[in-house]
């Protein structure tokens, strides 16, 4: 079966700091994996430049087989959006528009009509329980329930896999145990492979693999 | 408890005498209830039996005080696959974890491995808690989240010690 | 992306952004009605037109050329403030493009946004200036009739304001694609081959101006002017830096944050240095202009001096408008770096950083840039005078000048000190927002 998500010896430094210094990983079809390790360890640096928001310095990322570093910046960008869902730890949707567009935004951005792109969003906003607060704003909800916002957004366009930073990492437990079960289930019902990086057992434990890494290398992998 | 097994970690420097095994255990766990004599010979004597230690020098006329133990072979194999499996996460494994641990690290084994296993299996038990439903009574649900929780905070404490040891690998 | 979505996702929502593009649409509408003036007055042809009804300015074919022409100059200065107006970011519109990427927005598409947003205020602009022009020209009619520079509006203009929507509505696209900050490349600071050009560049550029404006008229004096702002450019930039190194030092915690503050927003805030060293360089020189005028025994007759008061007048009249829209732009920056510093600012209340603290560091951020500038332009306006600067015939010297220039310069700074003190007035809700612990706990 072919990888998803394919990182090969990648390498990343932020001026002086080097995060990753060669990491190699595949993601398949609809596999749960689950990244820890201490802070500072490369696991956000990892996810960001699988997500394709950071270049890395070396080594390969492939989405679906498709190098990213190949494509031209305007087409990357519509893989990233058709191929790849990101949920991160916050701060990730627009403060001024109203949740049905934030979660419609990447089919907006892929030039579909607002109206069919609403309708999406709306069934998705349902899927994930928080369907009579389509028409707020960010910043009149809870943590909860915009994380829950930013999995649809990241499930919308039917990505192959879902990149989750620190999902759970600015909810208590509770909340991160309810939003841990719908971006689970949510990745499974659209048949998607979840990379999740975490530092959160609870969260780590629902994977069906374990990478843990250290000083920007894999320290150990283990299936569970 | 595993204190059999311990036993024979605190003899894999050598042979040695039954006082000696309980200091050892009284310097291994500074903090904990120091190994009763008692105890300690109890072991003793149910593992000669079971072939795992040899008695090797017998001071005459002495009591079990003055006897001398030693590791067999069958021993050490038993001490090895102890310190390789991984504790199965039952109420009050946690005392095993630590002392398991310390024994590794105390008898230079693969302490990194160890807990990297460890890890793996409390992991996987959370995972099993979780997905199964606790069933709908009052106090089933709160042993749950206890269970769960317990694992998490011994998985935490794995997380430093991982990092201590890598640490101190790194520094060597 | 569809035109829908284009123009959805670029309209502003947040206070801050709404009035950045009102501010911005005003500052084009009131560009767009200048031209609309230029235009009218151009319509009315290359012959002489009666002295009693028009003003001498668009009566005489010599003089309404020149007319035209400052108007098309203060057109493209209320365009520059338009500019200002647009660069200025806010923090909620960092982190909506920053959202926006992460949904997966190309940087094609960004660009496009802030294009978009650029164009519908100059589309705006470009439709408020009819009535804009209507009104000043209405305003205009009630001055004495030497004052009326801005003939009234018959109906077949309604045709020139046609080009005008489409010009405005361009200057949008034009400033909106150079203004597009690529969010990966941090603004760069100006380099200092390009600090060194300027300063040899613009005076050069100044004497060359002032040598050729007895021969080439409106040429020179461009070349004067435009060598007059270079210079300001560069040495402003030299001056912040210099001076927040020297406050980075100072003991003072106060100096302290103003130097820090002064040196990660350098190149705004010499940019704007710039633009009131050059309105100071001509308000003095055209004061110069007026003082030379009503102290000349030879032109005692009273519609002389009104002719040449009017001229100057007027042009004061709009220079200190620009003066002042160049130190909101000043304040409006200063905002929104401490929206931007929300969490830092917020951070230093542990360690006593209060309110008048902080409004003494805002107000020291806004003097040293506002005072010298308006002082340096207003001292070196006045002291050339405008009669070298269009090429005029030049009297001797008068020491009565060196007074104004004293006089001018002096109310330059108290200026300066002034706007940076109701700066500190009017941001006190911001600076109360910049303090608040909440800002703590914000992402």
């Amino acid at each position: 079966m072919n990888a998803v998500l394919e990182l090969e010896k990648v390498e990343y430094a932020y001026r002086r700091n080097t995060a990753l210094r060669g990491v190699s990983l595949q993601l398949k079809p609809g596999e749960v994996v689950a990244v820890t390790g201490a802070s500072g360890c490369g696991k956000s640096t990892l996810l960001h430049c699988a997500a394709g928001i950071l270049t890395p310095d070396a080594g390969v990322v492939q989405v679906d087989g498709q190098d990213l570093a190949e494509l031209p910046e305007e087409q990357r960008a519509a893989l990233r959006r058709t191929k790849v869902g990101v949920v991160l730890q916050f701060g990730q949707l627009v403060p001024d528009l109203p949740l049905v567009d934030n979660v419609a935004l990447p089919l907006l951005l892929g030039g579909h009509e607002r109206g069919e792109a609403h309708q999406a969003a709306r069934r998705w906003l349902d899927q994930v329980g928080i369907a009579e607060d389509a028409d707020a704003v960010p910043a009149e909800l809870s943590g909860g329930q915009t994380q829950r916002a930013a999995v649809a957004r990241a499930l919308i366009t039917g990505p192959s896999v879902v990149l989750a930073d620190e999902p759970t990492g600015s909810l208590d437990s509770r909340a991160g145990q309810e939003l841990l079960d719908v971006l689970l289930e949510a990745a499974r019902y659209r048949g998607a492979a979840l990379l999740m990086v975490t530092h959160d057992n609870l969260v780590a434990a629902s994977a069906d693999r374990e990478i843990r890494l250290r000083d920007g290398l894999i320290q150990h992998e283990v299936a569970l | 408890m595993a204190t059999a097994e311990l036993v024979l970690g605190l003899l894999s420097a050598g042979p040695a005498h039954g006082y000696d095994v309980k200091r050892g255990h009284d310097t291994w766990f500074p903090d904990s209830r120091p190994l009763a004599f008692g105890q300690v010979y109890t072991t003793l004597g149910r593992l000669e039996r079971d072939g795992l230690v040899e008695v090797i020098d017998k001071t005459s006329g002495g009591g079990p005080d003055r006897t001398v133990y030693a590791l067999t072979g069958k021993g050490r194999d038993h001490l090895s696959e102890w310190l390789t499996d991984p504790v199965p996460p039952a109420w009050g494994s946690a005392d095993e974890v630590l002392r398991k641990l310390v024994a590794a690290i105390r008898t230079g084994g693969d302490a990194a491995g160890f807990l990297a296993r460890q890890r793996a299996s409390h992991l996987r038990r959370i995972r099993e808690l979780r997905e199964t439903p606790a069933d709908d009574d009052p106090t089933s649900p709160l042993v749950r989240e206890y269970i769960v929780a317990h694992l998490d905070a011994d998985l935490r404490w794995l997380d430093s010690a991982l990092d201590r040891i890598s640490e101190q690998r790194g520094a060597r | 992306m569809t035109l829908e979505t284009l123009v959805q996702l670029a309209r502003s929502r947040t206070p801050a952004d709404r009035s950045r593009v009102q501010l911005a649409t005003a500052a084009l509408a009131f560009s767009g009605a200048l031209l609309l003036g230029a235009l009218r007055i151009a319509r009315l042809g290359k012959g002489e037109l009666g002295n009693d009804i028009y003003s001498n300015y668009i009566a005489e074919s010599g003089l309404r050329s020149g007319l035209i022409a400052i108007l098309i100059i203060l057109a493209a200065l209320t365009g520059g403030l338009a500019v200002q107006a647009l660069r200025l970011g806010t923090a909620a519109r960092e982190r909506r493009l920053a959202a926006l990427r992460l949904a997966g927005a190309s940087r094609k598409q960004l660009r496009q946004l802030t294009v978009a947003d650029a164009a519908i205020a100059g589309l705006a602009g470009g439709l408020l200036a009819g009535p804009a022009y209507l009104v000043l020209s209405l305003l205009f009619g009630a001055l004495p009739r030497m004052a009326r520079i801005l003939p009234g509006a018959e109906p077949i203009d309604a045709l020139l304001w046609i080009p005008v929507v489409v010009m405005m509505t361009a200057a949008g696209v034009v400033i909106g694609s150079l203004l597009h900050r690529d969010g990966t490349a941090a603004p760069q600071p100006q380099s200092a081959s390009q600090r060194h050009t300027g300063i040899v560049a613009g005076p050069v550029l100044i004497a060359l101006g002032l040598l050729t404006s007895p021969y080439m008229g409106y040429v020179g004096s461009t070349i004067a002017l435009a060598g007059t702002a270079l210079l300001f450019l560069s040495t402003s930039g030299l001056w912040i830096r210099w001076l927040g190194r020297r406050l980075q030092r100072s003991g003072d915690p106060a100096n302290l944050l103003t130097g820090v503050r002064l040196m990660t927003d350098s190149r705004p805030s010499s940019r704007i240095c710039m633009l009131l060293g050059s309105c100071g360089f001509l308000v003095g020189s055209m004061a110069n202009g007026i003082a030379s005028v009503v102290a000349d025994e030879t032109t005692t007759s009273a519609t002389s001096v009104s002719f040449y008061t009017t001229g100057f007048g007027l042009t004061i009249a709009g220079l200190v408008l620009i003066v002042l829209t160049a130190i909101a732009a000043l304040i409006v920056g200063v905002a929104d770096q401490l929206v931007d510093q929300r969490r830092q600012l917020a951070s230093l209340t542990a360690l006593g950083v209060d309110l008048p603290f902080l409004r003494r560091v805002i107000r020291r951020q806004l003097t040293v840039v506002a005072a010298p500038a308006l002082a340096a332009g207003l001292l070196f306006g006045t002291v050339i005078g405008i009669n070298r600067v269009s090429g005029g015939a030049v009297g001797p010297f008068d020491p009565g000048t060196l007074l104004l220039a004293a006089i001018l310069t002096a109310a330059g700074w108290l200026f300066g000190h002034l706007g940076a003190a109701a700066a500190g007035l009017l941001l006190r809700n911001q600076l109360r927002d910049a303090l608040d612990p909440e800002n703590l706990r914000a992402a």
